[in-house]
């Protein structure tokens, strides 16, 4: 197995390094510009304003005896010098640029004469900056030339305004930027979230289940990953098929070779023999029939496998039905070992694969026959519990302690200091059989101090019609006893 | 007894055809069933034994060409399959019994046992131990000696014969009886089924209580708790 690879940041991450920066410039010019359309004609009538002044200044200049004259009374100047804000300077310039009226410090301000009706201009009057606005009146007969009027007016309410458009524009901005990030953040969650739901379903997926990833209403930009893993998945369904086929070929070929061993270990058995041979050739029944069930466990394991690959519980299955052909099967070779096999069974119904279960609860009642020893009382129960359908097999036997019970659901494993042969297979294919069908096995104390296995299944609702017990098919399980 | 061995294997053929010799059996041995109807027909065999998996045309093929030239010889199939359908298409192709790989030895002289008594029984009669049936005259003799039975102590006998060696469940005989005489509870069979035991003791036939389920008729060997 390599590392797994470094992970290079998020989706998430990449999308949002690439939309908010451009979106926060895109944002920030808008602003510029909003604030540039607010500032700019405020300002401009500000100007017009002082332009007026100018203009009923100029209706106040006389010509006579062949020089300009300017005559304003006291009301109208303090009329025109009154501003909330900021202080009014007016100058009135006659042809030959003399000040007529008016403020000094203005007229003394170097501005070219207007050109054309009026021009706006920024100086600074006793170190204070001042907007001027100077226009050319036409004040003295053709050829004498045009006098000039000058209005300014501190900077005050054009920085207020300023200021206002300013502020404008910073929240609008504010605005824009939370709003737009709010969206890209939710377009991103909305967008991405196929690619979170398909990985919450490999994440929770069993690793015996090897079917299709299916994600409802993926869009096609996530198709061709959805496409790979299927195609991985499709590849290890495929080893993992190759494995299973090899499996039940390897325990079918086996079949023939093993009965073949078995019946020479019998006939050396029954043949005459020296009394010294008679262990070893016990034994070497013993091993023949051991390998016997091994195979057919390794084959059950392939089938199991086989099923895992699809939904089991679809088919109803009367637990009873199951258990009489387990009975049928079972109670020949239990009196064979002078074991007492019996039954109770209570209605029990649940869904999954008949054959299936029938081995599980087969494995259940062969090692109950080999662990429990000679003469032992073995029952089958089936019930219904609650929300469970319950199958037990107890037997009177040594029991198993505590501490040793959950090491012998594993494959391989065999109850310590045991002196029956089994192959170790037999608790872990009822745990496999049980996880398939949803349910859970659990080791118990019997009542007489021997092992009671419980295997709760989940019952079959109840609004299905209880069907009675089919005609068991005999048990699909080894004939090697 | 008169065996014909059809199987591939040698290993298997030669370890089977000791253990039949032991029981005093004569055994031939082919390996493919090309041959197999012919040499039923031509040589009196008692008994069958044909593999599934055989080369050239496998042991199903066999058995409908041996089934369809009327030949009745009693055939025992031998599978390494263990799936349901294989059985079942065993059976409906006219085998008499049916031996997954791998089997006891033991299982399968029993069966062979079984099969070629009741083939030499005929059609209509059943024997086990010292017990024999005449289904058509509805009576049993116990060691050549009639006993007197009950029309439904007769049919619980019939059926517990007929299925000899497995398991039967008490409501299964319940139903057999019901169609014959009129509904039986499981209480009824109970009690047949106690009476019936003494009389059969001296046929070397018991009847083995499955608790919690039925009864098991079989001959009381040297295998099975006195």
């Amino acid at each position: 197995m390599t590392a797994p690879p470094e992970l290079r940041g998020s989706l998430r991450r990449t999308l949002l390094a690439w939309l908010l920066p451009p979106l926060l410039l895109i944002v920030a010019a808008g602003a510029a510009v909003q604030y540039e359309l607010t500032a700019r004609p405020a300002v401009a009538s500000l100007d017009h304003a002082l332009d007026d002044v100018g203009l009923v200044l100029g209706q106040m200049i006389r010509w006579h005896d062949g020089a300009a004259h300017f005559g304003i009374s006291p009301e109208t100047e303090a009329a025109i010098r009154t501003d909330n804000l900021d202080t009014v300077y007016f100058a009135v310039l006659d042809p030959q640029r003399r000040l007529i009226g008016g403020d000094a410090a203005l007229a003394a301000l170097a501005i070219d004469a207007p050109t054309s009706d009026f021009v706006g201009s920024d100086h600074l009057i006793g170190g204070a900056g001042v907007r001027v606005v100077a226009r050319r009146v036409a004040c003295a007969p053709p050829g004498a030339g045009d006098c000039e009027v000058r209005v300014a007016e501190t900077m005050a309410k054009r920085q207020l305004i300023r200021r206002q458009a300013l502020l404008a524009g910073l929240a609008a901005l504010a605005l824009l930027v939370a709003a737009t990030s709010a969206c890209v953040v939710l377009a991103l969650r909305f967008a991405l979230r196929p690619l979170d739901a398909l990985a919450r379903q490999i994440a929770h997926r069993s690793l015996d289940d090897l079917r299709d990833v299916r994600v409802d209403g993926a869009p096609h930009e996530v198709a061709p990953l959805l496409e790979s893993i299927n195609r991985l998945f499709a590849r290890v369904r495929e080893a993992a098929r190759a494995q299973r086929e090899f499996l039940a070929n390897a325990a079918h070929q086996l079949r023939t070779p093993l009965t073949a061993l078995r019946t020479e270990a019998e006939l050396a058995v029954l043949e005459p023999h020296p009394p010294s041979m008679a262990p070893t050739l016990q034994r070497l029944l013993r091993a023949a029939d051991r390998a016997s069930r091994l195979t057919h466990q390794m084959l059950l394991l392939a089938r199991v496998g086989e099923s895992a690959q699809a939904d089991v519980s679809v088919e109803p299955v009367d637990l009873v039905a199951v258990a009489s052909a387990c009975a049928r099967d079972w109670a020949p070779r239990a009196i064979e070992r002078g074991a007492d096999l019996g039954f109770e069974l209570q209605p029990a119904q649940t869904l999954g694969r008949p054959f299936l279960l029938q081995e599980m609860l087969s494995n259940l009642i062969d090692n109950a026959i080999k662990y429990a020893g000679a003469k032992a009382t073995i029952t089958v129960r089936t019930a219904e519990q609650g929300e469970h359908a319950l199958v037990e097999v107890e037997d009177n036997g040594p029991g198993v302690p505590p501490a040793a019970r959950a090491p012998l659901l594993e494959r391989f494993r065999r109850g310590g200091g045991s002196p029956a042969q089994g192959s170790g297979l037999g608790l872990a294919i009822v745990q496999d059989i049980a996880a398939l069908h949803g349910g859970e096995v659990a080791l118990l104390d019997a009542a007489g101090g021997g092992l009671r296995v419980r295997v709760a299944l989940p019952r079959r609702p109840r609004a299905a019609a209880l069907q009675p017990p089919a005609p068991g098919s005999a048990c699909a399980s080894s004939s090697s006893m | 007894m008169r065996v014909l061995l059809v199987e591939d294997d040698d290993l298997l053929a030669d370890a089977a055809q000791r253990a039949l010799h032991t029981q005093g059996w004569i055994v031939d041995r082919t390996q493919r069933g090309e041959p197999v109807a012919l040499s039923l027909r031509r040589d009196p065999y008692d008994i069958a034994i044909l593999d599934v998996g055989l080369p050239g045309i496998d042991g199903f093929e066999t058995l409908q060409r041996v089934r369809r030239e009327g030949i009745l010889t009693p055939i025992l199939m031998l599978t390494a399959r263990d799936a349901v359908e294989d059985r079942v298409r065993g059976l409906n192709s006219g085998a008499d019994d049916y031996l997954v790989k791998p089997f006891a030895m033991q299982e399968l002289i029993a069966r062979m046992r079984t099969l070629t008594q009741r083939h030499r029984d005929g059609p209509g009669m059943l024997s086990i131990g010292g017990l024999h049936l005449d289904l058509g005259k509805r009576s049993a003799t116990v060691c050549g000696a009639q006993i007197a039975l009950s029309g439904r102590e007769w049919e619980v006998i019939a059926f517990l014969v007929e299925r000899a060696g497995k398991a039967v469940a008490k409501a299964q005989i319940a139903d057999s009886l019901s169609e014959a005489t009129g509904a039986a509870t499981d209480n009824l069979i109970e009690v047949y089924v106690s009476r019936l035991r003494p009389r059969l003791a001296p046929a070397g036939i018991v009847i083995r209580t499955v608790r919690g389920f039925g009864y098991l008729l079989e001959e009381a060997g040297g295998d099975g708790p006195a």
